[in-house]
């Protein structure tokens, strides 16, 4: 029981399956179809017009960004919501958050293909008031819509949670102090609240940023997980140009990850200073 | 008046979750091939369904799947949480973190960085990815969930209840399977159902580590390229059944005990 | 208890500094009564303290002042203005709270700033304040620390200085000190009262530890069940408990019961005791209180009484002895020392006897039976929702009928397990055995038992068919 045996097995496990696949990444990057190392890779992503992998790039993160910010701001009036209430219903709630992140994100994602679509039931609902058809279908607002659908909540789970904490014994402290309802929002919830608002926002944006299935189907586009995807499965397979941008994706997500934290720490510590 | 806003505030986010769900449902009994207009009542989409010998291979895999890999995770991860829970800070924050790394990682970095090692092994050994590599690369993915839910229930145990057992006769293999296991148990439990469910889940890290091998959702991804057979409303609306059926019955069960718990404390 | 005992008496019957008034005050959740008909007013300047066990409504009253709860009915009134619909943050009142409530995320500093950045003074000014604090309540130095690096008594000063720097006419306590730890609690009792006569201004306190209260009140407000029985000086409520339950909750106290047929005249223990107090006109029996450092340990010639030393405890100052006398068991404080085994004479001063009213009313518990059937002597009915036989072959299907249960015969079980379920109200060490009293929907219940339960909290009943005993109404009115 004392012993830190039970952890080697797994070590040795992790050591084969998770850091030597993460080396072999980097090898990959820095290397050539032939083997010897190159900075070729990397020299291609930021000159090459076509494909413009920066521009790919930096419109992956852009949506992302968008989608993230809808989440977070449709979510969070409603785990404020959720978390005052009483605590079976905080329960239904939940539940119902819950259910349709149980069912495989490709099925939600086919519904609104099937929404969207040029004659699909949105655009019908349209022509009988007259208006449209609009083209919803393969536009960068369809890919939103879709990754909001699917990641929303991501975003409210764990800022409910945080708020769920919040003692109602703080919120009575503040009015105790002379706190209107928007000062105890501003000095006390906002503040609380702000670990879960990191996590829901890495939670939404490092897989909004990686998709490669969203973007195809609803927007007929090529965001970074696509463009990655295409170097491993397909017919032109490049695993050294692959490697390097999943090496910039990770470098990228890992930097907005420590910024966020960083940011995190700041308040929570804030004091310290 | 606040509560009108709130009420209506959350029944617009419900609609939008539950709209496109409810629409899919509803049009899986149709018996036309329309998308937009109800023909009729039938059943046609499900007996398609249940004709299809393609999905009902990939439905066999992904529960092949996530019994096995679940099962491997758990037992590797109960062990590697109990090596870990006895080691110093330092060490322990360094082994968590690398443990975690699959699951922080964006999934297809993971999914990747899988299918360059699999693919490299597979070059000099021969042979083509299929079961074995989705089965590794779930248990990859599945084994920090069972570290993350069993440390919470160590941190939390009496660590004077393996003492007691000792003292009170047990040797340390009795008193570990008769005192630790049935006090982290729920977080093992717990742990492997989560596995479980995401491995059933998984699209991203199997696709990349599959071959030729199918699971149920890179089946379904399979559909998605047009034109899309209808039959996938009704494998949705049976999905969402058997999902709902699942969550009410979890949900009924883990309210009902805790409530016997608070009932418990109160004496 | 009558609404003329509960009414205000202490102080200046003018509205002249009356800083609180509660009217009528009644508080229901969910159907359950929490307060009952509260009246009380405050002072301006004094140290109240509502005392009580818990769930008897003294921390609803402290949040219905707060503003944090609304009453249901009844007005609250500061100074002459109604309260009743003034949120919280309109108040001019500042609580601290149960456990504190500190903001986690800000530091000591911010914490005790908070309410006067809400008002948004000058920075300088907000500076000076929670220095000022900060020295009244000894934390200099430690604005920049974080709340979780502070110890529970520390906390404890934040959360005062909190509520003070704002400067508030009336500061609300919510058992502040229920967290530390007995020596800490002790320090800082006499801290608090410091603090209140520094600042000169009111505190209202809610604790249900007795020392406390005397300690540190001005006026204690002793309550139960949702209603106040009784307020008065630490003085008043330790030597003149309006009734037994007072007595038993504050200080230590023997607890007997007695009769009292004539004037300054009452007997328990098989003598009759010299007092000061006149008999009831309705009632002969009484519970008289005597207070263990009253008795006078005599020689046994000598004592109005006799009774042998059971056990002796030093307790420092004085021995803690408890003498039988009879089948009473006397808890006595001595400075002699006596043997256990020793017999020993026991003297009362008159006016070291207090006389009080009798919680409940009857000897036993008497029930009007409406409804009953016959058969083979056999009479059958319902009460409480359980059904009960009784061998008594002279009733007749005619006759009016009321059950009467001794209270020995009445056993307390554990909630479910009875014939019926009821709420313990009262439990009451009556000296060798506990008086306690049970409530169901329709009925208060005499129990007299040997041990010990929870009160406050619902418990079953379980009767003895074999010791109900049915009276005819008419034989019963007879009898009388």
């Amino acid at each position: 029981m004392k012993s830190k045996r039970g952890f080697y097995p797994y070590a040795v496990w992790m050591a084969i399956f998770v850091i030597v696949p993460l080396g072999m990444i980097l090898y990959y990057s820095f290397t050539n179809a032939g083997g010897s190392f190159t900075f070729d890779n990397f020299i291609r992503i930021f000159t090459s017009k076509k494909p413009d992998y920066m521009g790919i790039l930096l419109t992956s993160l852009r949506i992302a960004l968008i989608s993230t910010l809808i989440c977070l701001v449709l979510a969070y009036p409603f785990a404020y919501i959720m978390s005052r209430m009483t605590e079976k219903r905080q329960r239904t709630m939940n539940l119902l958050i819950m259910l349709p992140m149980w069912m495989n994100f490709l099925l939600r994602i086919y519904a609104w293909m099937m929404l969207l679509e040029e004659n699909g039931l949105i655009n019908r609902l349209f022509g009988l008031i007259g208006f449209g058809p609009i083209q919803m279908i393969n536009t960068e607002g369809a890919v939103i819509i879709g990754m909001v659908y699917n990641f929303l909540p991501f975003m409210v789970l764990p800022i409910y949670s945080v708020m769920a904490k919040i003692e109602q014994n703080l919120i009575e402290a503040s009015q105790d102090l002379g706190g209107n309802m928007l000062q105890t929002f501003r000095r006390v919830i906002l503040p609380l609240s702000l670990p879960g608002v990191i996590t829901g926002i890495t939670m939404v944006f490092v897989p909004a940023a990686s998709t490669f299935v969203i973007s195809q189907s609803l927007g007929n586009m090529m965001m970074i997980g696509d463009t990655i995807e295409m170097f491993f499965v397909g017919t032109s397979q490049n695993f050294n140009i692959g490697s390097a941008l999943s090496l910039i994706l990770m470098v990228i997500i890992l930097i907005s990850m420590a910024i966020m934290n960083h940011f995190d720490k700041d308040e929570d510590g804030g004091n310290l200073i | 008046m606040k509560k009108a806003v709130s009420k209506i505030y959350m029944g617009i986010i419900f609609l939008f979750l539950y709209a496109p769900i409810l629409i899919m449902i509803f049009f899986s009994f149709n018996s036309s091939k329309s998308k937009t207009s109800f023909d009729g009542f039938s059943l046609r989409w499900y007996e398609a369904l249940f004709q299809d010998e393609l999905l009902m291979e990939a439905l066999f895999n992904t529960l092949l799947v996530a019994v096995c890999s679940s099962i491997i995770a758990t037992l590797l991860g109960t062990v590697a949480a109990l090596g870990i829970f006895n080691m110093k800070k330092r060490a322990k924050a360094i082994a968590l973190n690398i443990s975690n790394m699959p699951i922080i990682n964006p999934e297809i970095v993971t999914g990747i960085s899988l299918m360059i090692l699999f693919v490299g092994v597979l070059n000099i050994t021969g042979g083509e990815l299929g079961f074995f590599s989705v089965l590794i690369a779930h248990v990859v993915f599945n084994t920090p969930y069972i570290i993350l839910n069993v440390m919470p229930r160590l941190r939390r145990m009496n660590p004077n209840l393996y003492e007691a057992a000792q003292d009170l006769g047990c040797s340390p293999v009795s008193a570990f399977t008769k005192v630790v296991i049935p006090e982290i148990m729920p977080g093992i439990l717990a742990g492997f159902l989560m596995a479980f469910t995401f491995s059933l889940d998984d699209f991203i890290i199997s696709y990349f580590t599959s071959g030729n091998f199918q699971t149920l959702p890179i089946y379904i991804y399979g559909l998605l390229k047009k034109p899309i057979p209808l039959s996938i409303n009704a494998l949705s609306t049976l999905l969402f059944l058997i999902v709902l059926t699942v969550l009410i019955i979890t949900n009924v069960r883990s309210a009902r005990l805790e409530k016997r718990e608070a009932e418990q404390k109160n004496h | 208890m009558s609404l003329k005992d509960v009414k205000p008496q202490v102080g200046d019957k003018t509205a002249e500094g009356k800083l609180v008034t509660l009217t009528n005050i009644c508080k229901s959740f969910d159907n359950e009564e929490i307060l009952k008909n509260v009246n009380l007013y405050i002072k301006d300047k004094t140290f109240v303290t509502l005392l009580g066990p818990s769930g008897c409504g003294k921390t609803t009253i402290l949040r219905i002042i707060g503003g944090f709860e609304t009453p249901s009915s009844g007005e609250v009134y500061f100074g002459d203005t109604i309260m009743n619909d003034v949120p919280p943050h309109k108040r001019p009142v500042n609580t601290v709270f149960q456990k504190y409530a500190l903001f986690p995320h800000l530091n000591v500093f911010e914490n005790i700033a908070f309410g006067l950045r809400i008002k948004k003074l000058p920075e300088a000014e907000i500076k000076a304040a929670v220095k000022k604090m900060l020295a009244l309540v000894d934390l200099k130095g430690y604005e920049r620390r974080p709340i979780n690096k502070l110890s529970g008594g520390q906390q404890q000063r934040v959360a005062i200085a909190r509520a003070l720097v704002n400067m508030p006419k009336l500061l609300l306590l919510d058992e502040p000190l229920g967290a530390l730890d007995l020596k800490l609690r002790k320090d800082m009792q006499l801290e608090l009262k410091k603090i209140q006569q520094q600042a000169n201004i009111t505190f209202i306190y809610v604790t249900h530890d007795q020392e406390e209260a005397l300690t540190m009140s001005d006026i204690i407000v002793v309550m139960k069940s949702g209603k106040i029985q009784q307020i008065g000086t630490p003085q008043d409520i330790y030597n003149e408990p309006a009734n037994a339950f007072v007595a038993d909750f504050i200080g230590e106290s023997n607890i007997i019961d007695a009769v009292m047929t004539e004037n300054k005249k009452v007997t328990f223990c098989g003598h009759e005791f010299d007092c000061v107090d006149d008999r009831f006109e309705d009632t002969t029996l009484v519970d008289v209180v005597v207070r263990p450092e009253d008795v006078d340990v005599t020689s046994p010639e000598n004592g109005m009484v006799c009774g042998v030393v059971e056990d002796s405890v030093f307790k420092g100052v004085h021995y803690e002895m408890t003498v039988k006398c009879g089948e009473y068991y006397w808890l006595i404080h001595s400075t002699d020392s006596q043997p256990v085994g020793a017999t020993i004479g026991m003297s009362l001063d008159p006016d070291c006897i207090h006389i009080m009213r009798k919680m409940f009313p009857t000897t036993e518990t008497h029930i009007d039976i409406d409804e009953f059937t016959v058969e083979d002597g056999k009479v059958t009915f319902t009460l409480e929702d359980s059904e009960f036989t009784v061998d008594d072959a002279s009733v007749s299907e005619d006759d009016s009928l009321s059950a009467v249960f001794e209270p020995f015969d009445i056993q307390i079980t554990a909630e479910n397990e009875g014939d019926f379920n009821g709420y313990l109200d009262s439990v009451i060490y009556k000296s060798y055995y506990n008086e306690m009293i049970v409530i169901t929907d329709n009925n208060r219940w005499l129990v007299k038992s040997y041990s010990d339960e929870q009160v406050g909290t619902t418990v079953g009943v379980k009767i003895n068919p074999q010791a109900i005993r049915l009276e005819k109404k008419e034989a019963a009115q007879n009898e009388v």
